[in-house]
């Protein structure tokens, strides 16, 4: 065994200290960036342990270790295209029949990426950076 | 009620892995994979001017709403995530609003680097109005990821 430490703070030379509850709390539980064109691929990723490609901008990313409920903190990025159609491209929860409880679970997310034209139209699409991350209490 | 003072953490096993225990106990992680990498908060508007940061060197404003952000200690790759966000002025008749990366008409990213990330805040069409780019006050970016 490589060494446990168990303490409830730390603190630095300088006096500034921090709860390990905080540390545990505060660091993110999932990461992702990942290629949604063609075959789905993950470029790299904390805590993921498969990508699912539902269909065009419909993904799967499940878990290692499973969240310890649903309450957690999800975000994706958006990019917005220089072309001049003012294109959003945008990773976000899916929430079709069956709402969020169909598509966030603890042991997975399940998220569409659309783009939205200038009347402000969704439409999903395969995008080949994306981004996203989960913050929340691991089981 | 225990304390640790020190400046370093360092895994004994590997230098890069100190694992923690996870809030149900279930499991184990590692530290250096969850934490935040770099964040910034800057003013996009007028003079440019940071608020606060995390492992950001300099934010250079390109022209309206369009910025470089570059790192102090870079990652290992471009492999990393961002995360931005910016607000929506709600009394204008804009639409949505958001700090979002730049990306070319191809959908390539702009710009994004070991050590640099172009974004781009705008604001979304309207009934009343073409989408278009802004210098927004708040500018909110953060960056998961392994450093090199």
């Amino acid at each position: 065994m490589a060494g446990k430490i168990v303490a409830d703070t730390l603190e630095t030379g300088a006096g500034a200290d921090i709860a390990t509850s905080h540390i545990v709390n505060g660091t993110a539980k999932f990461w992702v960036n990942f290629n949604g064109t063609g075959t789905p691929a993950t470029n790299d990723s904390h805590n993921q342990s498969s990508l699912t490609d539902n269909g065009t901008g419909d993904f799967t990313h499940s878990y290692t270790s499973s969240m310890g409920n649903v309450n957690y903190f999800s975000v994706g990025q958006g990019y917005y295209n220089t072309g001049g159609n003012s294109a959003l491209i945008q990773w976000t929860l899916k929430n079709a029949t069956g709402g969020l409880a169909s598509y966030l679970l603890t042991s997975s997310i399940r998220v569409d990426v659309v783009y939205l034209d200038a009347n402000q139209n969704r439409t999903n699409y395969d995008y080949t950076g994306n981004w996203g991350s989960v913050t929340g209490d691991l089981a | 009620m225990s304390e640790i003072i020190t400046n370093k953490l360092t895994g004994k096993t590997a230098a890069g892995n100190v694992t923690i225990t996870s809030e149900g106990g279930a499991a184990t992680m590692q530290l250096q994979q969850g934490v935040i990498k770099a964040w910034v908060n800057f003013n996009g508007r007028d003079t440019l001017a940071v608020q606060d940061s995390l492992n950001y060197t300099s934010v250079t404003d390109n022209q309206t709403g369009d910025y470089t952000s570059a790192y102090t200690n870079n990652f290992g790759s471009s492999n990393y995530t961002a995360v931005t966000s910016s607000f929506t002025e709600h009394n204008n008749g804009r639409g949505s609003f958001n700090l979002c990366i730049r990306i070319e008409s191809d959908n390539s990213i702009t710009l994004q680097s070991s050590s640099q990330l172009r974004t781009v805040a705008v604001y979304g069409a309207s009934s009343s109005s073409n989408g278009g780019e802004y210098d927004p006050i708040p500018c909110y970016i953060n960056h998961a990821g392994d450093l090199a």
